[in-house]
Order: C-alpha cells, then sequence, then structure tokens
C-alpha cells in the first residue's frame, strides 16, 4: 500500500505537471460531459470511471514525448516513465518516433519555435486548474494506476474531436492517409492550442494496437519529415541571404585592408627594435666597452658630445647610464627620425638638463630655456612635433600663436614596463623614448636590458639608431 | 700663463682685441662672469671656473643653450655672443633603485 500510495504521488506530481502542459482539455471534456448530466454526479466520488474520465487528462501529455520531443526540455519524461505499463508502451513509440525524427530534430527546433512558445502560454493557463485536478486526484487515490490507463483510453474517446474521428478511422482501417495526417500536423502547427486535442488523439490510438501505434508513429514521422522539409525550406533562403551577407562583408573586409597596411610595418617596426646583433658587432661593442678609458672612441658633431671609453663603459652590464649616452641616444633618435620620417613620429627630445634647467629659478623658470629650443638650432620648430605649460611658452614666443591646450589629452603609460634592479633606468627612459617615436607600445621588460645595452652601444658607436 | 689669463678678464680690457665676456651660472643660480677671447678655446674658462668654484673639472657639464661644450671649442666656433649665458651643471646618471 506503502508503494502505491508513494506512486500515486509521483503521479500526482507529474500531473500537476501535466496538466500545465494540457491545455483546456479538462475543461472540454467536462463541458461534454455536464452538459448531457449533472455536473455533481462527475465529482462524486460513486462512478470512479467518471472521476477518472476527467482525470486522465493528465496522461494526455505523455504521447506528445513522441512528436516533437520538445517536452523533453521541460523534463516530463521522467514522470512518465515511473508512471506504469502504459507509459513504458509508449516509451517505446516514442523511441520509433524519435529515431525517425531524430535527423531532423536540429531544423525542428528551430521550425516549433513559434508553437513551443505558444504551448508555454497554454501551460500557464492550465495551471490554474491544477488545483481542481489534484482534488479529483485525491479522490481517485483509491484507484489502481492501471484502470488509470482504461481511463485513458476512455478519455481518448471522450475526447475526439473531428480530427480524431478521422484519426480512430484511420487506425482502424490501417488507411495511410498521410495527407490527413499532414493536414492535421499543419493544424496542429499553425493551432498550437489545439494541440492538446492532438496529443490526446495520438495518446488513444497508442493503446489500440502495437502494430497501429508504429504506423502511426511511422505516419506521424513522415508527416512530420514533411513538416521539416518545409521549414528547411524556408530556411534556405534565409541562408542564402545569409551567405551573401558573408560574402559581401568579407570582401569588405578584404577591400578595408587593401585601403589601409598601415598594419604591416608595425609589426615589422616592432621587430625592428628587437633584431640581434651580428657577431661582428658584439665583437666590437664587446672591445668598446673594455677599451681605453682615455680614447675618444665617437663624437657626435651636432651635440658636441664625445665619447669616451669612460663614458661608454656606462652601459657595461650593471652600470648607471651617463648624461652624455643618453643625450647622444636621443640626438641618435632625432636623427633617425629626419632621415625616415615616414616610418618614425617626429618627436622632440628634450635634453637630460632641460628640466633641472626649466625648474632652477623659482619653481617653473621659461626664460631659462627659452634659447634651447631656438628653430636655427633644432631646425624645427617644436609645433610641427606630433607629440605642457612649457609647449603654450614655446609656441607663444617662437611662432607668436596662443594654442589651447585644454583639448589635449594628458597619455599615460599602461602596463609600464619597471626595472628590477637598481640600474638600469637609465636605459629603461631611452627605451620609453625609443619606443614611443616607433609609435609602438612599450613591449619590452627587465630581460630585454642587456640586450639594449649592447644595441645601444653598437647604435653610439656608429652613430645611427635603427 | 693662466694667470695672465685671468688678469686679462679682469682687467676687462675695453679694446679691440676680440674678446667676449661670458655669463657662467651654475645649478644652483651662483653667477660668475669671464672673459674671454673669441679664438681661445673654452677649455680654459672651463678650467678657471672650476677653480673658483673648486669643482673638480671632470665633474662638471658645460652648456650652451642646451648644448654640451666641448673643451676644445671657443666662442667663434660656438657663436657666442656677448654676454651669453653658459650653464655648468653636474652630470647626471640614470640608474638608481625603483622606489617603492
Amino acid at each position: 500500500m506503502g508503494a502505491l500510495t508513494s506512486n500515486h504521488k509521483r503521479g500526482e506530481e507529474s500531473l500537476g505537471l501535466n496538466h500545465g502542459h494540457v491545455s483546456k482539455k479538462p475543461r472540454f471534456s467536462s463541458s461534454m460531459q455536464q452538459s448531457p448530466g449533472d455536473p455533481l454526479a462527475v465529482l462524486s466520488s460513486k462512478s470512479a470511471v467518471a472521476r477518472l474520465s476527467r482525470y486522465p487528462a493528465a496522461k494526455r501529455p505523455l504521447p506528445r514525448i513522441h512528436a516533437p520531443c520538445r517536452t523533453v526540455k521541460f523534463g516530463f519524461n521522467s514522470s512518465s516513465s515511473t508512471r506504469d505499463l502504459g507509459s513504458n508502451k509508449e516509451y517505446t513509440t516514442d523511441a520509433m518516433g524519435n529515431f525517425l525524427l531524430q535527423k531532423f530534430s536540429r531544423a525542428k527546433t528551430c521550425a516549433f519555435e513559434a508553437c513551443r512558445f505558444l504551448q508555454r502560454k497554454d501551460k500557464k493557463v492550465i495551471e490554474l486548474d491544477t488545483e481542481e485536478v489534484e482534488t479529483e486526484t485525491d479522490r481517485a487515490s483509491e484507484d489502481s494506476s492501471i484502470e488509470e490507463i482504461e481511463v485513458l483510453e476512455e478519455d481518448g474517446r471522450e475526447g475526439l474531436s473531428v480530427v480524431s474521428d478521422q484519426r480512430s478511422r484511420e487506425a482502424n482501417g490501417f488507411l495511410a492517409n498521410v495527407e490527413k495526417l499532414d493536414a492535421k500536423l499543419l493544424e496542429r502547427g499553425s493551432q498550437p492550442s489545439s494541440s492538446s486535442m492532438a496529443s490526446g488523439l495520438t495518446n488513444y490510438t497508442l493503446k489500440v494496437e502495437s502494430a497501429e501505434k508504429i504506423f502511426d508513429s511511422l505516419s506521424l514521422g513522415a508527416s512530420a519529415y514533411r513538416k521539416m522539409l518545409e521549414s528547411v525550406e524556408r530556411r534556405t533562403s534565409k541562408l542564402k541571404q545569409l551567405d551573401f551577407d558573408i560574402q559581401l562583408n568579407e570582401s569588405r573586409r578584404s577591400h578595408f585592408q587593401l585601403l589601409r597596411p598601415k598594419k604591416k610595418p608595425e609589426e615589422d617596426a616592432s621587430r625592428e627594435a628587437f633584431i640581434p646583433l651580428t657577431e661582428e658587432e658584439e665583437a666590437e661593442v664587446e672591445r668598446a666597452l673594455y677599451a681605453n678609458r682615455r680614447n675618444v672612441l665617437v663624437a657626435h658633431e651636432n651635440s658636441n658630445i664625445e665619447i669616451t671609453g669612460e663614458v661608454l663603459q656606462c652601459l657595461r652590464p650593471g652600470a648607471w647610464l651617463n648624461d652624455e649616452v643618453i643625450n647622444l641616444y636621443l640626438e641618435l633618435l632625432k636623427e633617425r627620425e629626419k632621415r625616415d620620417p615616414q616610418k618614425f613620429l617626429k618627436c622632440h627630445f628634450f635634453n637630460t638638463f632641460f628640466y633641472k634647467k626649466l625648474i632652477s629659478g623659482n619653481g617653473y623658470d621659461y626664460k631659462s630655456v627659452r634659447r634651447w629650443t631656438t628653430q636655427r638650432k633644432l631646425g624645427y620648430g617644436l609645433i610641427e612635433c606630433d607629440k605642457a605649460r612649457y609647449y603654450v611658452d614655446e609656441v607663444k614666443e617662437k611662432s607668436g600663436k596662443d594654442i589651447n591646450v585644454s583639448s589635449w589629452k594628458q597619455e599615460y603609460a599602461e602596463d609600464l614596463p619597471e626595472q628590477e634592479n637598481g640600474f638600469d633606468c637609465g636605459m629603461f627612459m631611452i627605451k620609453y623614448a625609443d619606443f614611443y617615436s616607433r609609435g609602438l607600445g612599450l613591449c619590452f621588460n627587465q630581460e630585454h636590458m642587456p640586450y639594449f645595452r649592447l644595441r645601444t652601444a653598437k647604435e653610439i658607436l656608429r652613430l645611427r639608431a635603427d | 700663463m693662466g694667470e695672465n689669463d685671468r688678469e686679462n678678464k679682469k682687467r676687462k680690457v675695453i679694446d679691440e682685441t676680440p674678446t667676449i665676456s661670458l655669463k657662467v651660472k651654475s645649478q644652483d643660480n651662483d653667477e660668475r662672469y669671464f672673459r674671454i677671447r673669441r679664438d681661445s678655446p673654452l677649455l680654459r674658462l672651463m678650467r678657471a671656473y672650476c677653480e673658483k668654484k673648486q669643482f673638480e673639472f671632470r665633474y662638471i657639464r658645460f652648456f650652451y643653450d642646451g648644448q654640451y661644450i666641448r673643451p676644445n671649442q671657443t666662442p667663434d666656433s660656438l657663436g657666442l655672443e656677448d654676454g651669453a649665458e653658459i650653464d655648468a651643471l653636474t652630470p647626471q646618471s640614470g640608474g638608481g633603485w625603483r622606489s617603492f
């Protein structure tokens, strides 16, 4: 008994759910019954059949599982399988139907989107009725589950509409009238609200005969197949459209890429920033770094900087960089830009002493550096530069224009690489300048410093930055 | 010889000799005035300045309008004008610990 009750409870649960699924069926059937007789008689516990005739509406959704197999999403499968003998049978037919339908399941889901939506609506509507049904089931708690099956059949008959009549005739005569089925299915598709009736139908037919069941599912499968085909055909046009769109966009993309081939040089530039030194160059640098301290290794005419062995030694690993090396390197960067203006940004690098001088008076002292950036000396005006209060004064003085810098945005370095030791800050500084004038991000870190030292030494010895 | 030069500067000889008076400004805004012949290397001025200020010569950098001055350059080669200002700054070096 305990087992039974538990079973029944489960049935209740599934009932609630299923009722959610079945549309106005219960109302429909009850109205049919009520019209001939007393409505109270239906509710009275006297005739279990009568009660159950209303109850089985809950069962109806089960067959629906085997049609568009959407119900799986709502998790009704488990409840139905725990049901009883009848449901087991249905399960096998489900498998059959699903087997045929599986191929088209994907297309189906799309095609039935609208239907599902409507069914959900149905579900909501019916949930209001669930309470009523539950009370009924409570009364029917003494009934065995087997009885329920019988009632199901009855219900199937009771709930027959015009369509179901047709259907039953088909089942009896084994007429493979696919067209009719199609029509029904179409009806179903177009009027999802009436789907419950159709499902009741299928439920009924399933109970009649196993062969019939198979046939039914097959025919259903065939009709479903047709439906699928239709939906697929509908989609093909869409797909064609999409294909066309894709082609169009790709051609556009390639066109745009042709229009701006800037990316490549950037990659090249970033590669150029890390070109390893040749063996000869390394040997040369090595010799210079450990050369006689007094010898003047190179002299840069424009900046009047002479690099002696002693000065260059600051490029040895672990040494602090010296102002002459830094300023010379900045000069070389400027020359590099002049040599290849296409490749590098027009930058002015102030001398390392500039800031010292600028703030040497009382805070900000423009006058002290006024003469540092004359056109004659630099060969260019700062206003021509691509990249500041200083700047305003500078421009005002040199070109007589008062420029508005409020619209300028301050640039902050992001992901600034930082030194991890106590001696590479100078190296980092000149590399910041180097990468900025290349228009690159600061894509280097502490690991590159030994290489940058050698490279800087080489570039200074050659008096040419690359 | 050096003494002689200094005397020359001090004397402020106003004659046709092509001399030039220069102002040397240190980092702490201390100003010194020198007179030097247009064609004599600025090494003389540098040494004189360091001597006066008691700096060690190799630890002072001289600049004219932001340009390094090499000891063998002359006022003429630099295009210095009368009263031009020369900066005497201490060398800079880039190293130091990362500050946290």
